[in-house]
């Protein structure tokens, strides 16, 4: 018994570091490559650790300024579409939890039903809207856009969230006469914190992620975002100037990457909890 | 209470957000502009071109095309050059989106394989009238005719590249080779296969020729470089299609031996041969003007490197001279310009003697109009020479057809289905035939 | 938002059974109509324009002259082979990689959930991945996939698993594989982490009620831990799969549809024929197709999930 146990354990230390190794691999060899000068990059045998690093694609990359910008763009058209569909998922996954009414599973559906499509496919008619409404080169019109890819699947989770929590506080905050809304903001809400980090998170990455919207919708390079610029500089047309391009994915990663290891103690248990209800 | 009080604070840092987003953006001042109507240009107007371009993008041209849209305000201080940048990849499809409604940069970068998209649609306008028939007549004759569709030329061959064979020297040494390039097909051939038999110093492959067989269109007309050296084409002697030829084939075949062989890397992009050449494993490839550049980055030994390969001419084959043909980075004109006129003067200022200098001094580019390149600046060494000689060894592309771009993709599959399907070459060929037979009408 | 406030507290003082109804129907549009709007505005129109487009013949060349062909399109559609060879390109994506990240995110789950050292800290690392853009995430996998000096097939070829370099993006069996570990890479945090969330949810007495009947490990997941985890199931795999089946940039940037049509699927064609063969028509009538597989999808996978819960249900 105590033998199978060890040996259990050995199998599974072993799975697990080839899960490791699978998943942190690349983000090691991303971050050596943006070390090594070219002449010593294509060399095999590989040098898995760099004899001569150097920071000449960091000091590029920094030299344009423009860079600083795309950063700027994309955390706050984050940020407000975390914030938005924070907002409008919570007000709408909470109905959809608790009202009963024709045509539920039918809206539900359809609400779903808009994400399937992929953006390519919405290009042309999603700018001659944008035009239309004078939405263009905006980023409030872009953070409209994100909200609108983000909300299906977080009013969904948000809603399986809500069903988990018993309906009785609300009946009998009722009773003494508070207000629908009032219910919903002091005593629902609170309840709810970790689901609203989870889909706060999902949301975030979802915007953090986009190239498609981003591009269409803008053309400026003041407005533009990080996923953006990254394919308008190095992904272009002559080479594939690895160094750089792995430099470039260093940096725009390290930012968020903190931020979520600062929110990781929120984030775990936002996310175990906004999960499992239901 | 404190709950409340929190809950506040949320809505009030929301609003507050969202306003930071709406104001900050509010910058589409320049597509909502009253009409100007479009007049001669008025030497005091305000007017505001935009140019949507990957090369104002791009690391190695960047600063090129700023420093000519400054020196172009400088001498038009009432004309505004904005940039709009586009990724290579993007640029066809973003700029279709934007003239869906009437919103399209007044001038458009575009390559040869994307042109004919262009030349056939509504969006683009001819430009005989805005640029005079002495501009038109001085474009060499294959550039003129593949910018041409329907007897009127609809795009600028701005940055002319002709294909030219590139050769490593020290990879022709260390295999035994004379140090020249091969002058026929079957001597390349020869060369590629003593170079494929080295290793690098840690034992690793070496390609003698590589060729680009990725899926993009691009590689499609690049394939008809070796169709027209086989002495193929896309059309029979009366015009109509017709690949199912024993020269398509053998073209075919040939690109199924190199990968086969090992001569060839296999499902190539033109970037990748690039990387491969600069890092000394490739021995030979054909590409364009803009090599000298990127083998100088990526081989991280700076302009040391240029003395380590040579240029010459496509190597002759079937026709027994020098077949290529001529890529260019295009300019178009979009029939939404409110300033045609003007959006016209700056493409002759680009494609003027000064501008193109600039740009040779920077990037190696040449010029399509035959009165600049006989100029003593563009032919100063081998490198240019060759260049420029190769452009006089061009055969023009298939005529403008709005199924071209899609045919260039499908000759592109078919090159695939030899080199990584493994399928015959005849019947390749017969389904390439029956499939551009629909395309092209 | 206020206003409705307002009238809701107006309504406590004359609360007939009528105007409760109607208070309540009041604040479900209140709350609803916001996400609603936002849906129809910037999706739902473009949608019902893209239906719409599907019945008109409309090319890129000249996209303002529209001439009605009725179901021209969706005939053409299935009258060439890509159609179909797309359908079944896509499917198998989507089948491999959800259910390569399902079982392989339940197993990483399952021992993340044990007592392991250092546990929050690899919790949080292995989550890295899931915050790089997928456009990165294309990029790096591509270099890592580099044929000729790559770093996949240095190492694969130094441990002596294959002789000669792969093709990994290029060969006609292995350029999906590839672009599925990609997938892989970049989503599996986000199912771990959910399952993982959904296992901590699960209360400690409902295992000890099963060890006290006699259950061992494999007993426990399969009569406890997965029962219990139903839903947190349906809603990941279900969003994985419509991800998935959407996904373009990773294929568009790592593949463009190759080798061949090796790679080629629906979101790839519908993008080649709207951009390529310039067939906008054709092109929306991919897209409406689409649709109706995904809802049939949809509400198939619904129905499953609801039969599975009888069964599970049953297990204690």
């Amino acid at each position: 018994m105590n033998r199978s146990r060890r040996i259990n354990g050995v199998v599974s230390a072993l799975i697990l570091a080839a899960f490791l190794l699978f998943l942190l691999f690349p983000l090691y060899w991303m971050l050596l490559t943006s070390f090594k000068d070219n002449s010593v990059l294509f060399k095999l045998p590989p040098e898995w650790w760099p004899s001569n690093p150097v920071t000449s694609h960091y000091e590029k990359l920094f030299a344009d300024k423009v860079f600083l910008t795309y950063y700027r763009n994309s955390l706050l058209v984050s940020f407000c579409t975390t914030a938005v569909t924070l907002l409008a998922s919570t007000f709408a996954g909470y109905g959809f939890s608790r009202f009963q009414f024709r045509f539920k599973s039918l809206a539900m559906m359809s609400i779903l039903s808009t994400q399937m499509l992929p953006v390519v496919s919405l290009l042309i008619a999603l700018y001659t809207m944008y035009n239309n409404y004078g939405l263009l080169n905006n980023r409030g019109g872009l953070v409209i856009a994100l909200t609108t890819s983000c909300l299906p699947f977080s009013i969904w989770m948000i809603k399986v969230f809500f069903d988990g929590i018993p309906i009785d506080l609300e009946e009998s905050a009722k009773i003494d006469g508070a207000s629908r809304f009032g219910i919903l903001l002091r005593i629902v809400l609170p309840l709810t914190k970790p689901g609203l980090f989870s889909i706060g998170i999902y949301s975030f990455i979802l915007s953090w992620d986009d190239f498609l919207y981003s591009i269409t919708l803008i053309n400026q390079d003041a407005l533009r975002s990080l996923n953006a610029g990254i394919a308008i500089r190095y992904i272009g047309e002559l080479s594939y100037d690895w160094s750089s391009i792995m430099t470039v994915c260093v940096t725009s990663i390290v930012p968020i990457s903190l931020l979520f290891l600062f929110f990781q103690k929120y984030m775990v248990s936002g996310l175990t909890a906004g999960a499992v209800k239901g | 209470m404190s709950k409340h009080w929190k809950t506040g604070l949320v809505t009030l840092a929301v609003a507050g957000l969202l306003t930071a987003c709406g104001s900050n953006g509010n910058n589409n001042d320049s597509s909502a502009s009253p009409a100007a109507s479009s007049g001669s240009p008025a030497a005091d107007e305000p007017i505001t071109l935009k140019f949507a371009s990957w090369s104002i993008s791009e690391e190695a041209t960047k600063g090129a095309l700023e420093e000519m849209a400054n020196q172009f305000a400088a001498q038009h201080p009432n004309v505004k050059i904005e940039f709009v940048g586009i990724p290579f990849g993007d640029i066809k499809q973003q700029t279709f989106v934007m003239a869906s409604s009437g919103n399209a940069p007044d001038i458009i970068q575009t390559f040869t394989a994307s042109f004919p998209t262009y030349a056939a649609s509504d969006i683009v306008r001819p430009l005989d009238d805005l640029l005079g028939q002495d501009y038109i007549n001085d474009l060499l004759p294959s550039y003129k005719e593949d910018y041409t569709y329907d007897g009127k030329l609809m795009g600028v061959p701005w940055a002319p590249s002709p294909y030219v064979l590139y050769w490593n020297k020290e990879l022709f040494k260390k295999a035994g080779l004379p140090d020249r390039a091969p002058q026929t097909y079957d001597e390349m051939l020869e060369f590629a296969g003593k170079i494929s038999k080295l290793k690098t110093d840690s034992g690793e492959q070496v390609y003698g020729l590589g060729e680009a067989t990725e899926k993009l269109p691009i590689n499609g007309m690049i394939a008809l470089r070796n169709i027209y050296s086989f002495n193929g084409s896309v059309f029979d002697a009366d015009g109509k299609v017709n690949v199912n030829t024993p020269e398509v084939i053998a073209t075919l075949k040939y690109y199924q031996d190199i990968v086969k062989d090992g001569l060839s890397p296999q499902g190539a992009k033109l970037k990748d041969l690039r990387n491969l050449f600069s890092i000394g494993r490739l021995g030979m490839y054909a590409d364009g003007y803009y090599g000298r550049k990127v083998f100088q980055n990526l081989s991280g030994k700076g302009e040391a490197f240029d003395s380590v390969w040579g240029v010459s001419l496509i190597p002759a084959n079937k026709t027994g001279e020098s077949v290529s043909i001529g890529e260019a980075h295009g300019l178009v004109i979009s029939k939404d310009s409110k300033h045609p006129e003007m959006a016209a003067e700056f493409i002759k200022f680009l494609t003027d003697r000064d501008m193109i200098k600039l740009y040779h001094d920077n990037s190696d580019v040449m010029s399509a109009r035959q009165s600049i390149g006989v100029l003593p600046e563009f032919n100063a060494t081998d490198f240019d020479k060759t260049l420029n000689d190769q452009m006089h060894h061009i055969k023009a592309l298939p005529t403008n057809n709005q199924g071209l771009e899609q045919a260039y993709l499908e000759i592109a599959e078919a090159v695939q289905k030899v080199t990584v399907a493994g399928e015959s070459p005849e019947k390749a060929a017969s389904e390439l035939d029956a499939k551009l037979k629909q395309i092209m009408k | 938002m206020e206003k409705a406030v307002r009238l809701d507290a107006s309504g406590t003082g004359r609360a007939s059974r009528l105007s409760e109804k109607t208070k309540d129907g009041l604040f479900l549009a209140a709350i609803i109509s916001p996400a609603l709007l936002l849906l129809l505005f910037t999706i739902g129109i473009p949608i019902v324009k893209s239906l719409y487009l599907s019945f008109y013949d409309v090319t890129l060349l000249r996209m303002k002259s529209l001439s009605w062909n009725g179901f021209a399109n969706y005939r053409n559609l299935f009258a060439d082979g890509d159609f179909g060879h797309s359908v079944a390109v896509t499917f198998r994506y989507v089948f491999t990689i959800v259910a390569l990240q399902f079982v392989l995110g339940m197993a990483l789950a399952l021992i993340l959930n044990g007592k392991i050292p250092m546990r929050r800290a690899i919790r949080t690392v292995v989550l890295i991945p899931w915050v790089i853009p997928t456009i990165i995430g294309a990029l790096l996998w591509m270099w890592l996939f580099q044929p000729q000096y790559g770093i996949v097939n240095y190492v694969l070829q130094y441990l002596h698993l294959i002789d000669k370099p792969l093709n990994w993006l290029s060969d006609i069996h292995l350029a999906l594989w590839a672009v599925t570990a990609a997938a892989l890479w970049k989503q599996l945090p986000f199912m771990v982490t959910m399952l993982l969330a959904g296992m901590q949810g699960i209360p400690g007495d409902m295992y000890e009620a099963a060890m006290i009947d006699g259950a061992n490990k494999r007993q426990q997941f399969w009569y406890v831990t997965l029962p219990m985890l139903k839903n947190t199931i349906q809603t990941v795999t279900l969003i994985a799969c419509i991800e998935n089946f959407k996904m373009f940039p990773l294929f568009w940037i790592m593949t463009s549809g190759g080798p061949v049509d090796a790679t080629t699927t629906l979101s790839i064609l519908s993008y080649k024929t709207a951009f390529i063969d310039l067939d906008l028509g054709k092109g929306a009538a991919i897209g409406a197709i689409w649709l109706v597989i995904m809802l049939l999808f949809s509400w198939i996978y619904n129905r499953l999930f609801s039969i599975g819960e009888g069964k599970g249900g049953g297990a204690h």
